[in-house]
């Protein structure tokens, strides 16, 4: 019918897009997140919204389940696009996505299920017996990170115990690829190179914490910015001004204050390094033992240990970075990746996770968890250095 | 006895309100796309047709009459509490209490939201529901303090009468704090901008969720209704209605609530989330005694002007 015609057509021009990484996905990720910002296409927020889901890199056998319990819940069942690698051009990808929206719609399936089971009951924090709900958070969950499996006990909207799925199971490429550490178990460098991807893989963090916290605008500006920051020596126009931004952004800080404190024991005791392990104080960074580095001192931006800290030490760690940008010294080997020491600075993240969320509402243990953003994709310790 | 500003029209004109309502809908989502200007009103547009044509899904084991009541709920209790809305000299229905009419109306999105929430039976929907309820047990006080403060310096419940009685000044002048606090609780019954947790990113859409084609196509558009019906009550209650020179009474209130709507949206989109925590504090602990202050003051101010 016309009417019906004319709608579809309108429809395709805006469509909503759900993108999910799987193992080794990040560069595909990356490439459809800056494509979707250029041709004005939405990043849907939940599988009921979006007209398509965009399966981000090498989705082995873990995740078949999962993608095709997703693909049943989509706005549109069964559109689902899946992108080995990063697509050859941005036209290229806009004509795949109107493939896959285009595409005859799959013959429904019976929806077989046994019944949902009633929850158990339990004292929660006040003593009062609660509803314990069982709820896993990811691996489909927007701006959340790749392949991490939270199984949640929650009472209300407050979780009451927390457990990570093993790290291995879902990153199937094994973190060939290495994710946001890639660039430093490769081949050597200079310094100008990992200190853009270190502003790159910060930027990234930043644009999931602020989306998750509901600040649209400047999630957006984030991502726009680690586009042009990973691209080349130049200097990114408005990084300053936008980092400025965000420290000085009351609303913000006063949302994320208290909330997921790391505390100084806990870093020493899991092992955590990095941007998280300096938010709480303790000032270890593996560049002030590296010749590469000459009279580095590691920048403490505050010593909270708070969600707040955590994302004040990442604009300092982004300022940082700008500066080093086009310094041309070879790095040979260099430890200090986007989240600590390497190898195993994602696994001690991880390590630290289930206690941190634990008796948080949902949304704080979101913003915890956006806080912290573990990449499964690194190569695990003990993996040989490439 | 203050005369009333405001005529009754024709209950045939009663047709046209939803399609008003919708309008305002439709100029809210305009202002929240933001941006370029020929992209902003496309952009409704482009939504609705995306939605229209998306098949309707649902959960495992939703309470389908309450889901569906909750849904359509919206859009059906503003149509409502808009029909006391002046526009320039005429209203609809110019009832004797068409204040208390508006609030307790648009009160019932208290049980629209949660009851769109909870029927789902999705753990994050349900927690966008419980949001959405401490949300408004900290709004609906200093709001409807803020309300009848305007009607208590009127003398009046019926808006007609509140309008007339700002022939002198408006009341956005005598009552600033009050003005102030109806415009942020304005943008939480409407959950948006930063009051909007109940839909929010980190619940994966919370209790917009698990809506997608038709069903979410109503639920927004009964979210954009409020805020522009919550944008178009100030102007009678606060600007003066239909007042001012030059042009007719009802283009002046359009006019004005296009203002009072770009306003909320400029200011909605520069913040982010408020968490329910910290906006009970917000609403408790500041919007209530300010609201309470103001109405002191206006209290004082009838007793001495001895107007009635």
């Amino acid at each position: 019918m016309g009417l019906t015609a004319a709608l579809r057509s309108l429809a395709a021009r805006r469509p909503h897009l759900f993108v999910l990484q799987a193992g080794d996905g990040l560069a595909a990720r990356l490439a459809v997140e800056d494509a979707a910002a250029e041709h004005d296409w939405p990043l849907a927020d939940a599988l009921a919204e979006a007209d398509a889901l965009l399966v981000c890199g090498q989705a082995g056998p873990p995740w078949a389940e999962p993608v095709a319990r997703a693909a049943t819940q989509l706005g549109r069942p069964g559109r689902v696009l899946r992108l080995a690698r990063a697509p050859a051009s941005r036209a290229e990808l806009a004509a795949s996505v109107r493939r896959t929206l285009a595409a005859p719609p799959p013959a429904r399936q019976p929806a077989t299920h046994d019944g949902v089971p009633l929850p158990g009951y339990g004292p929660d924090r006040d003593g009062l017996a609660l509803d314990h709900l069982t709820i896993g958070l990811g691996p489909v969950l927007a701006h959340w990170p790749a392949g991490l499996v939270l199984h949640t006990v929650q009472q209300g909207d407050v979780l009451e115990s927390a457990e990570v799925e093993s790290a291995e199971v879902m990153s199937t490429g094994g973190g060939a690829a290495g994710g946001w550490a890639a660039p430093w178990v490769g081949p050597a460098r200079s310094v100008g190179s990992l200190e853009r991807h270190r502003m790159a893989s910060h930027l990234d963090s930043l644009a999931r914490l602020l989306a998750v916290a509901g600040w649209d605008q400047e999630a957006a500006q984030a991502r726009r910015l680690r586009a042009v920051a990973a691209g080349g020596v130049a200097t990114v126009p408005g990084l300053e001004r936008w980092t400025d931004r965000i420290r000085r952004a009351e609303g913000l800080r006063r949302m994320t204050q208290g909330l997921g404190v790391l505390t100084p024991a806990a870093v020493r005791r899991h092992g955590i390094t990095g941007p998280a392990a300096r938010a709480s104080g303790v000032a270890v960074d593996a560049r002030v033992q590296e010749a590469a580095y000459p009279g580095w001192v590691p920048l403490v931006a505050s010593d909270d240990g708070d969600v707040w800290a955590r994302t004040l030490q990442w604009l300092a760690a982004i300022d940082d970075a700008s500066r080093l940008r086009g310094d041309a010294t070879p790095v040979q080997h260099s430890a200090e990746g986007p989240r600590g020491r390497l190898p195993g600075a994602s696994a001690a993240l991880l390590a630290a996770l289930p206690a941190l969320v634990d008796g948080c509402e949902l949304g704080g243990a979101r913003l915890v968890v956006a806080s912290l953003d573990p990449d499964l994709d690194e190569p695990a310790p003990g993996a040989a250095r490439g | 006895m203050a005369e009333t500003a405001v005529a009754s029209a024709s209950a045939w004109w009663g047709l046209l309100v939803p399609l008003g309502v919708l309008a305002l809908a439709y100029a809210a989502a305009v202002l929240e796309a933001g941006g370029a200007a020929r992209r902003a009103l496309a952009v409704p547009v482009l939504e609705s047709a995306r939605l229209l044509t998306q098949p309707r899904r649902s959960t495992t084991t939703p309470d389908r009459l309450l889901w569906r009541l909750g849904v359509v709920g919206g859009l059906v209790v503003v149509v409502m509490a808009d029909v006391v809305l002046p526009l320039g000299t005429w209203s609809l229905a110019d009832l004797d209490m068409g204040v208390v009419w508006w609030t307790a109306f648009m009160a019932l999105l208290w049980v629209t939201v949660f009851v769109t929430g909870w029927a789902s039976d999705a753990p994050f929907a349900l927690a966008g529901g419980y949001r959405f309820v401490a949300q408004a047990l900290a709004y609906e006080m200093p709001l409807a303090i803020a309300v009848i403060t305007a009607s208590l310096a009127a003398g009046s419940l019926r808006v007609g009468q509140v309008v007339a009685a700002q022939a002198d000044r408006w009341f956005v002048v005598e009552m600033p704090a009050a003005f102030v606090v109806y415009l942020v609780c304005a943008l939480a019954v409407s959950f948006s901008g930063p009051f909007g947790t109940p839909v929010a990113r980190d619940l994966a859409g919370g209790v917009l969720g698990e809506l997608s084609g038709v069903d979410r196509l109503v639920f927004q558009a009964g979210r954009l209704a409020a805020l522009g019906s919550a944008a178009a009550f100030a102007v009678p209650l606060f600007l003066g209605g239909g007042a001012g020179p030059l042009l007719p009474a009802a283009v002046w209130t359009v006019l004005k609530t296009l203002a009072v709507l770009a306003l909320l949206v400029a200011v909605g989109r520069r913040l982010p989330l408020l968490r329910g925590e910290r906006f009970t504090e917000l609403g408790w602990v500041l919007l209530l005694p300010l609201a309470l202050l103001q109405l002191l003051a206006t209290c004082v101010l009838v007793l001495r002007t001895g107007a009635g």
